[in-house]
């Protein structure tokens, strides 16, 4: 309404910008009421390019959700064994581990403090969990990545970390096993022999078997070490759904017929040592109905713009793996390939899959610090993953 | 009908498209601004959308899936070939009046657009899709979304200047 006490402005027949886009909305759909539709070839027989099914991947990231979890309390040189039929020290550890977070790798599950960060632990030359030969460090005794955030490496040298045998850096050392430090650490997949050993500076390292793993808990607070023990269990499938192991390389599938999607699901990193078809957890993540949504919406549509990779044949020695469901009324699994050479998803519907991109984008809402501490990135997606070596 | 993780169970593709043609005819000939490259992007688009349609037909929004991938197809064709091609006469069957003078306004309007920029103007008042959505699917910044957008109304005004001063 023009105010009456302003002078009375001259007259000017250009259209306002609200105006523009009404026109132009209308114009729009006035021009497209015009065309009527012309007959469409048989799309079966028109040139395609076409793509491949998805094959072994490269390197892949599951999602599962459910399964309980089947543990075995570790047994200790100086802890006495657990009672049978117990409730096991896993999962009384949600009552007494509040602002802790799981931590699982090929069949053992403990828990460490929320802050804690993500590095390497002895390795040996047949990558870990698989291999006997000699020992290599390649991490040292500090974090890599720290949850929050996105850097690698360069991190506050203080931060206590748990630790995998991996390769985080080319910088190795071999033959011994070296257990001095200066920050507390947890290392997973342990090559340090059974038992306790004084350290300089007041630490105390402690490793432990459990269920043919060993894990190694360092720190100079014994209450802390005595509650990352005692939460530590040997499982099948650990408390954020992932199997142990592999028995072999999955494919994105989905079955049932259920709207709506889960409260939560968990991302289950597999690494595959020498021998084929066999993969053992790395890492897994629960992640919630928000995220679960979020991932869904952006693989959705960023594969509609996606020229797919074809083929990724080149078994890669990590594997993630997506499986989500509400019982037997639906599952699906997705696979996401990782390999330098091939990196896509492929999002398991009814009847086959959905191929899309690995880009910051459908990952943001399953990334966190496994896949920037334990996933190689290649040479164009240095910001995703584990910045490559040498 | 809805499935798991909120996708449509599959109808059939002959089926869904019968439903649907028109509506992705309209909306290809208003992107390419000619009914012939628009039924070349449609074709792409179906096809890919064919091969993949067990899967496609899942998702949550088959139609706006066969939206995208015709607009992937549009934009792909011209980034391979960095072609411009003459902007034939638009069809016109039944407009008359202040109808059709808008209609053409429009028309050349969105003619005097480099692609890009026609996308954007179509995909935001004829999809009534957000800057951010724009800028994805045309794989530039929001900022250079709006400013496409931005262009085609003061190209529209011009048009309409044009209209104005021929009636006046």
């Amino acid at each position: 309404m023009t105010d009456p006490t302003e002078p009375n402005p001259t007259p000017d027949t250009t259209p306002d910008l609200e105006a523009l886009e009404a026109a132009m909305r209308r114009g729009l759909h006035l021009n497209a009421d015009e065309i009527e539709a012309a007959p469409i070839l048989t799309p079966a027989g028109q040139r395609r390019r076409r793509w491949q099914p998805l094959a072994a991947a490269a390197a892949v990231i599951a999602v599962a959700v459910g399964g309980a979890a089947m543990r075995w309390t570790g047994q200790t040189p100086d802890r006495p064994d657990p009672t049978p039929g117990a409730p096991n020290s896993a999962a009384s550890a949600d009552e007494g581990y509040a602002g802790w977070r799981l931590e699982s790798y090929a069949g053992v599950q403990l828990r460490v403090p929320e802050s804690w960060g993500w590095g390497g632990a002895p390795t040996s030359t047949g990558f870990g969990a698989t291999g006997d030969e000699a020992v290599l460090d390649c991490a040292g005794k500090h974090a890599y990545v720290v949850p929050g955030s996105t850097k690698y490496e360069f991190e506050p040298k203080d931060t206590p970390f748990v630790g995998r045998p991996d390769f985080m850096t080319d910088m190795c050392v071999g033959s011994t096993i070296d257990l001095e430090t200066s920050v507390d650490y947890v290392w997973l997949g342990s090559f340090a022999p059974l038992g306790v050993r004084e350290l300089d500076g007041g630490f105390t390292a402690e490793t432990v078997d459990v269920g043919g793993q060993r894990v190694t808990v360092t720190t100079r607070d014994p209450d802390l070490r005595d509650q990352i023990i005692a939460s530590a269990a040997a499982v099948d499938t650990d408390d954020n759904g992932c199997a142990a192991r592999l028995a072999q390389r999955v494919q994105a599938s989905g079955t049932g017929s259920k709207a709506g999607f889960p409260d939560s699901l968990s991302v289950c990193a597999y690494r595959f040592g020498s021998k084929k078809g066999n993969g053992y957890l790395m890492w897994s993540q629960r992640i919630d109905g928000a995220a679960v949504a979020a991932y869904v919406t952006a693989v959705d549509h960023h594969s509609a713009l996606y020229d797919p990779f074809g083929e990724c044949s080149d078994p890669s020695q990590q594997l993630v793996v997506l499986r989500w469901g509400l019982g037997r009324e639906w599952a699906t699994t997705d696979v996401i390939s990782t390999g330098s050479d091939c990196r896509q998803i492929a999002f398991g519907v009814p009847r086959g899959a959905l191929l899309a991109p690995v880009n910051p984008e459908t990952m943001g809402p399953l990334r966190s610090g496994w896949l920037r501490a334990y996933v190689p990135a290649g040479p164009d997606d240095l910001r995703l993953f584990k910045p490559m070596m040498g | 009908m809805t499935s798991d993780l909120g996708r449509p169970t599959a109808p059939a593709f002959e089926a869904w498209l019968a439903a649907r043609q028109q509506s992705l005819t309209r909306f290809a000939y208003l992107l390419t601004g000619s009914q012939q490259a628009g039924q070349e992007a449609m074709q792409d688009a179906l096809t890919r959308a064919y091969e993949r349609w067990p899967s496609v037909s899942t998702t949550r929004d088959p139609e706006s899936y066969v939206r995208r991938m015709i607009v992937n197809a549009h934009i792909s064709g011209w980034r391979r070939t960095r072609r411009e091609t003459p902007v034939p006469d638009p069809v016109r069957r039944s407009l008359t009046g202040p109808d059709l003078e808008l209609a053409d306004a429009v028309w050349r309007a969105c003619a005097a657009l480099p692609k890009q920029a026609r996308a954007a103007v179509v995909l935001r008042y004829y999809e009534d899709l957000d800057y951010a959505r724009i800028a994805e699917l045309l794989d530039v910044s929001p900022a250079a979304a709006r400013a496409s957008v931005h262009r085609g109304l003061l190209a529209l005004r011009d048009a309409l200047g044009e209209i104005n001063a021929e009636e006046s």
